[in-house]
């Protein structure tokens, strides 16, 4: 047995290696993550509809029609990302999300519609929106300090069906299952949000996944991030080395619903209209299963995983019926594949668990937590594998 | 340290007063009263199933006593709840007084009742997450109230208990260094505000996190691997870890829950050896659970030994090595 000493000395290199103009680069993002987040978004954002410009995809839609489509998905790449908080960092499951997505939609609907007859200003209620989510949350997250794995889910799912329950039969307050049209949309001068001009909506969310980008980013890092993780590993020995966990809990539930309120105000505005039925357990398992499949706890991963999810399922799957039913081809030429988009999520969320059980992109931490120790020594750079000590 | 008995005068870091612990029918700890001397390293010995882990974790607030009270450096820190009736009186009278006032001015206009109504809930939203957030002031304003609330782990760590378990317990899939980070919760004042705004006092806390623990790594002999996977450290460097983590607590009091076991004779050497550094260099008190008898009689002040969560004995390692029974209890005959 040596000395730990000796031991450690001989894993560091003590040579940096000669760093060429592609590390420096590399090296300077990983350092400046905030600006990273920013040239990365502005970059896709802007290729995105140049992108559809072009065979096959100028076929499916036109760009107008796309970029509607990419709206969409922006909303739920913000569930999915604020999700990942409650259920990627902490390890809380968390089966109703919807419900906050609902309440930021009809908080909308209420403060800035032609049914209440409230004109409340977009901008300010996007914020507000936020907030009012972020307490209800809270709200949700205090009986359920105790709950933990199954428990836990089962409470939120009766959540996530209360809420589309209540704006359901509250008749007077939001118009029951007819929902609340004529919702106000964002406006700026002389830009004219609609639904005939889809491009500042698309510039709306860009900007406002940037900045939850930029901020789970930061909160993963700081000293809240690691108590999420803390309680996710061994709730007890977080509470032992002086986390509260009370806190720490309801803080991750109140940022995560103040995400989807967020969403929820941008999708009234952007639809002018809400009802109960854009709210169901569907919508929870859907972001849920975008959380899975993108790859629990990886912020990247995830917002990837959602946008690809999104547009396979709003897109593809259409275009997919179309361009089978002329062929003819017996059977397969009557499938409508929309109506199979379940079917289909069950066989891809099966099939990922048995062959890649840590999502598509998955952060290095998950990977290692998911896969035996077998399989580990090849995951592992052959410094890390190569440990004679035990 | 001297062999005579424990002067009563000096100073106590920690006193458990009459701590009972039973779980159903079975008494796991019968009127354990135990002082601790500031500065001390104090065993606790009995054989399997004394109540010696039972009591540690009375002590660093997991389980509350069924009986008796703990006092860390002078302050009550875990008893019976006192006036425990006025506490939801506390969280509900704010909103029901404003609903109450509510429906007082608004005469019966029903909008306006529900405004009101808003408030209240709101109201509520925000009493409810503090009180059972229980942040020091909370603490503090409950206190004044003559609202007595028994510690919870956290707290212990805040008032600076700092603990080990017996079979670990680290965050096994972050790495070394964010263990330690997770150790150092409390030491850490950047409030998420600060990390989302990536403001200047959040960058220069968190720099100065990073150094202070590789400190605490080098402290207990495991340098260079900040970012290996806190399970895929051999066992022994996995114990030590979890004492940097603990350490990291920055605790007046560090609670030992067999810091050698699985350990070969090297390694329980040099754990041994560092035990004794702590004391000396950093003026910690050790509470120290311990099976190997040659750790226990070599660093141990004073000794405490529990049989059936029954104190059976303590004194001077001589004192409790010649008593006889302790002989028969761990070896189930009087010594011949």
């Amino acid at each position: 047995m040596t000395e730990p000493q000796a031991v450690t000395s001989k894993e560091e290199p003590p040579e940096r290696a000669p760093s060429d103009t592609m590390d420096r680069i590399v090296s300077w993002f990983s350092r400046h993550r905030s600006i990273s987040v920013i040239v990365a978004m502005a970059l896709f954002s802007v290729l995105l509809p140049l992108l559809v410009l072009l065979p096959p995809l100028s076929g499916f839609n036109r760009q107008g029609v796309w970029i509607d489509n990419f709206n969409g998905a922006g909303i739920f790449v913000l569930l999915a990302l604020g999700l990942n908080v409650v259920v990627g960092f902490s390890g809380l499951l968390d089966l109703g999300y919807a419900a906050f997505f609902a309440i930021g939609a009809y908080f909308y609907a209420l403060v800035a519609s032609s049914f209440t007859g409230v004109h409340l200003p977009f901008w300010p209620m996007l914020i507000l929106g936020a907030f009012v989510a972020a307490l209800f949350g809270v709200a949700l997250g205090a009986p359920t300090l105790r709950l933990r794995g199954d428990y836990l889910a089962i409470v939120t799912l009766g959540f996530g069906e209360i809420v589309p329950v209540f704006f359901t039969n509250s008749d007077a307050l939001t118009n029951g299952t007819n929902g609340i049209a004529g919702i106000d949309r964002p406006s700026l001068p002389g830009i004219t949000f609609g639904a005939a001009n889809p491009l500042p909506f698309y510039v709306t969310i860009v900007v406002i996944l940037t900045i939850v980008l930029i901020f789970l980013y930061r909160l993963e890092d700081s000293r809240l991030g690691r108590a999420w993780m803390a309680i996710r590993e061994d709730e007890l020995a977080a509470a032992s080395s002086g986390v509260n966990t009370v806190t720490t809990k309801l803080l991750a539930f109140a940022l995560g619903a103040s995400t989807a309120g967020l969403a929820g105000v941008f999708s009234a505005s952007r639809l002018v209209f809400v009802s109960p039925d854009q709210f169901l357990f569907t919508v929870s398992f859907t972001v849920l299963a975008m959380v899975v499949l993108g790859g629990m706890g990886n912020i990247w991963g995830v917002a990837a995983g959602a946008f690809i999810i999104f547009l396979i399922q709003s897109v593809f799957l259409r275009q997919l019926t179309n361009f089978l039913q002329p062929l003819g081809i017996p059977f397969i030429s009557d499938i409508d594949f929309l109506k199979y988009q379940f079917l289909i999520y069950g066989i891809a969320l099966v099939s990922m668990m048995l062959l890649r059980p840590e999502g598509l992109f998955p952060s290095g931490r998950r990977k290692r937590e998911l896969h035996t120790e077998g399989e580990m020594e090849e995951l592992t750079a052959p410094g890390e594998a190569a440990e004679p000590l035990a | 340290m001297s062999d005579q008995a424990v002067p009563a005068n000096e100073e106590m870091i920690l006193s458990a007063h009459e701590i009972t612990k039973q779980f159903g029918g079975l008494s796991a700890l019968r009127n354990i009263t135990v002082d601790i001397p500031r500065g001390s390293i104090f065993s606790l010995i009995g054989p399997n199933g004394a109540g010696k882990t039972t009591f540690f974790n009375v002590i660093a607030g997991i389980l509350p006593p069924t009986h008796g009270s703990i006092d860390l450096r002078g302050q009550r820190m875990i008893a019976p709840p006192a006036r425990a009736w006025l506490e939801p009186v506390v969280w509900f009278v704010p909103p029901l007084l404003v609903l109450a006032l509510g429906i007082a001015v608004s005469g019966g206009n029903i909008q306006a009742i529900a405004l009101w109504s808003l408030g209240a809930l709101l109201i509520a939203t925000v009493i409810l997450p503090t009180g059972l957030a229980r942040p020091p002031w909370y603490e503090r304003a409950i206190a004044a109230m003559g609202i007595f609330r028994t510690a919870r782990p956290n707290d212990m760590v805040r008032a600076g208990v700092g603990r080990t378990f017996q079979n670990i317990r680290l965050f096994q899939y972050m790495t070394t260094l964010e263990n330690v980070l997770v150790g150092m919760h409390l030491q850490l004042k950047s409030t998420p505000v600060d990390a989302l705004l990536s403001s200047r006092k959040q960058k220069q806390e968190e720099e100065l996190a990073r150094k202070r623990a590789r400190d605490f790594l080098r402290l207990v002999g495991l340098t260079g691997r900040d970012h290996e996977l806190a399970r895929n450290l051999p066992y022994g460097d996995q114990r030590r870890l979890e004492l940097a983590r603990a350490l990291a607590c920055e605790p007046a009091l560090l609670l030992l829950d067999e810091p050698t076991a699985g350990m070969n004779p090297r390694e329980t050497a040099d754990m041994t050896a560092l035990i004794n550094r702590l004391r000396h260099d950093l003026g910690l008190t050790v509470l120290l659970i311990e099976h190997d008898m040659r750790v226990v009689m070599g660093i141990s002040d004073w000794i405490t030994v529990l049989d059936h969560g029954e104190r059976i004995a303590e004194g001077t390692p001589e004192e409790v090595r010649r008593n006889p029974k302790v002989i028969e209890a761990y070896l189930g005959t009087p010594a011949g």
